[in-house]
């Protein structure tokens, strides 16, 4: 399932991440802590399709549809 | 001067730091807000240079290029003698991406490197320690633990800093991680020293569910939006008094030692008139900075253009477009810097292009000009909303709808470089904290001396010229001057609109900066020290027979019209083209032409 899909308070495994993405972008979300093989939370989710709010790497994030729909995670729990 | 470069991600407390370090002694920054500029300061007898905040070496933002093209730079010049390197304990893992990079960088260049462990204080708070010099010995260079907040630990910082910077050979450089793998090393480290994130991450996630909540969310926004906007009235209002009266003392001081005559006049109208017109704006421009700051420096801004993100997104912008429109309501060269910070160059030119039709604060005087003279005072809108201040809103609200749908078509219609991506909207949610007094003092500060020097000159020289064209030929009437020579030749422009000569000279006369309209229009009205008396003005104004209409298609014409020339020199030095900034003045100015025409010839049918 992707990213996206991630339901309120729920965790995951990214599994892959679409390797047609810009480099820039590919790099700068495993600057992030979100690259294959690292745990993600889902806080919240946007409302009416608005950015998703994600735990990663100790940080807390705010993502948009576009992007997390090309994120590949599988859930932990 | 020997040079320390202070680096770190956004939120890492850099600027509190900074300025604990440099005291009182800081270069006013060219444009306050969030750092997108490149701040100096004096530490000792070092100079402290502060760069905006980026989250690793590859920048993806205009205001990351900045920092990393100025970072580079700098490391590789010889008066610089160390860099410095701001981690936030409560997010180790994040910090030290950017962190190894540069330290790897420095290494290059044979520069030492020492790491200023931020917001300890919060660390402790939850009852954690972290162990300082086992991540010193990792990263192979020295990190020391701190508060810029609550100075725990600044004092030693402060003198292993100077320490470093005046023998930095001393020092040695780690050979640092190559660059491909920080972002995996930079986790590691976290999982080792850092501490347990969920512990601090816990209350920022509580508060935000009321924070981005639907209802409760939305209701903070709203109510945020209109302190803000209440701000300008309440607050500001009086301080402006307080400057007018002011200037108006003084001017009768000096006018009270003059004789009578050209001199005299001079001095009194078009010198004080002249400081007047734009000294009037800086207590407002103040307030709004000072709001504004503490919207940010709380950590609220971002849920704000979090919230924003999907709405402007529909009209071509980001959720990151929310601040530089807000900040544009003060002054639209800041916010149009700030724009900086929006993740995609398309969305960042259509902001940067839309933010002058936010009603900026030199509208407000035209505003409350054409308000006194049509809306009746005192008398209340559906029996709550006075009726003055519901058509002032009326006025901002026209501006950010006019904004909106110029932002649509722009997005229909400008090319867009297909060859670049589209850089996603990725937004860190940084921890709520109260804002710190000094930073936001000093952003408030710099707002008024910044606007002072850019804007201030223009006017004075233009409320100047005025005067003079309105002076002479000597004892002649308005009518017969040079002013009045030139309305007559241009009045069949504003026929259409309703308005006879005297306000197109006061028009034409305002495209070079609009806050002289009001005196431009006291003068034409024979009327001496227009800025100061509002309510005479108006008075003459409604005597004077303006139609409902007239007025309210000017009204409008001041909400569309870039009648500013230093925010288009701002656009033409932040999208690069002339063409651009020119085209837009002349196109905002033909908008708003048609947009008053259109309301005074419907109205009158009506």
């Amino acid at each position: 399932m992707t990213l996206w899909e991630l339901g309120k308070s729920k965790s995951a495994r990214v599994t892959q991440i679409d390797a047609s993405l810009d480099q820039q972008i590919i790099a700068r979300l495993s600057e992030m802590g979100l690259s294959t093989g690292r745990d993600v939370q889902c806080i919240r989710r946007g409302p009416l399709g608005g950015p998703m709010v994600m735990q990663l790497g100790g940080s807390v994030f705010a993502m948009e549809h576009d992007l997390a729909t090309r994120i590949q995670i599988s859930p932990t729990d | 001067m020997q040079r320390i470069l202070m680096v770190g991600k956004p939120n890492c407390g850099k600027s509190l730091l900074f300025n604990q370090l440099t005291g009182l002694r800081q270069k006013v920054a060219n444009y306050p807000g969030i750092t997108v500029e490149i701040t100096r300061g004096k530490c000792d007898q070092f100079e402290l240079v502060d760069l905006p905040g980026a989250y690793s070496l590859n920048g993806l933002t205009r205001d990351e290029v900045i920092a990393v093209e100025e970072i580079k730079r700098s490391v590789a010049d010889d008066d610089t003698s160390m860099v410095l390197v701001v981690l936030d304990a409560t997010r180790l893992a994040q910090s030290l991406v950017m962190g190894l990079q540069v330290q790897r960088l420095a290494f290059e260049h044979n520069k030492p490197v020492m790491f200023a462990l931020n917001f300890i204080d919060e660390v402790k708070r939850v009852g954690e320690t972290i162990d300082t010099d086992g991540l010193s010995k990792a990263l192979g260079s020295p990190v020391m633990a701190l508060s810029a907040r609550s100075l725990d630990g600044l004092h030693e910082f402060k003198q292993s800093l100077l320490s470093m910077a005046g023998e930095p050979e001393r020092y040695a450089t780690t050979n640092g991680t190559p660059h491909a793998e920080a972002a995996e090393r930079s986790q590691a480290l976290a999982e080792d020293f850092g501490i347990q994130h969920d512990i601090v991450l816990k209350n920022q996630n509580r508060i935000d569910n009321f924070m981005l909540n639907n209802w409760t969310g939305g209701l903070i926004f709203i109510a945020v939006m209109f302190v803000l906007f209440q701000s300008i009235f309440t607050l500001a209002t009086p301080l402006m008094d307080g400057v007018e009266s002011f200037i108006e003392t003084l001017a009768g001081g000096v006018g009270a030692v003059t004789a009578e005559g050209v001199v005299h006049d001079f001095i009194n109208d078009a010198i004080f008139g002249g400081f007047g017109s734009f000294l009037v704006f800086v207590p407002q421009i103040m307030v709004l900075t000072l709001i504004i700051g503490l919207l940010e420096d709380s950590g609220y801004l971002a849920r704000a253009a979090l919230m924003c993100h999907r709405p402007l997104s529909f009209f071509g912008l980001s959720g990151r477009s929310f601040i530089p429109y807000l900040s544009g309501h003060a002054c639209a060269i800041p916010a149009i810097m700030a724009a900086r910070t929006i993740e995609s160059p398309h969305k960042r030119l259509i902001t940067m292009l839309t933010i002058p039709l936010m009603s900026c604060s030199a509208r407000l005087p035209v505003y409350a000009l054409l308000v006194a003279v049509l809306v009746p005072a005192n008398e209340t809108f559906l029996g709550i909303f006075n009726m003055q201040g519901a058509a002032f809103f009326g006025l901002y609200f026209f501006g950010i709808f006019m904004a909106l749908v110029v932002s649509q078509i722009l997005n229909r219609f400008l090319p867009r470089d297909l060859e670049k991506t589209d850089m996603p909207f990725i937004l860190e949610l940084p921890t709520y904290r109260l804002p710190h007094w000094k930073p936001l003092f000093q952003r408030v500060l710099n707002s008024g001396i910044m606007f002072i020097k850019r804007a201030g000159p223009i006017i004075f020289m233009v409320s100047v010229g005025i005067w003079i064209l309105g002076y002479f030929p000597l004892n002649s009437t308005l009518q017969d001057s040079w002013l009045g020579q030139i309305g007559h030749f241009i009045e069949p422009v504003f026929t259409p609109m309703g308005l006879d000569w005297r306000y197109g000279v006061a028009i034409l006369m305002s495209f070079l900066a609009r806050e002289v309209f009001v005196g431009a229009l006291g003068t034409l009205f024979g009327l001496e020290g227009a800025d100061e008396d509002v309510a005479g003005l108006a008075e003459r104004v409604q005597a004077d027979g303006m139609t409902t209409e007239a007025g309210l298609g000017l009204m409008l014409f001041y909400v569309v019209a870039l009648q500013c020339v230093a925010t288009v020199a701002m656009l033409k030095g932040e999208s690069g083209s002339s063409k651009l900034s020119w085209g837009l003045y002349v196109a905002y100015g033909l908008l708003a032409y048609i947009i008053a025409v259109a309301v005074n010839q419907i109205g009158g049918l009506l």
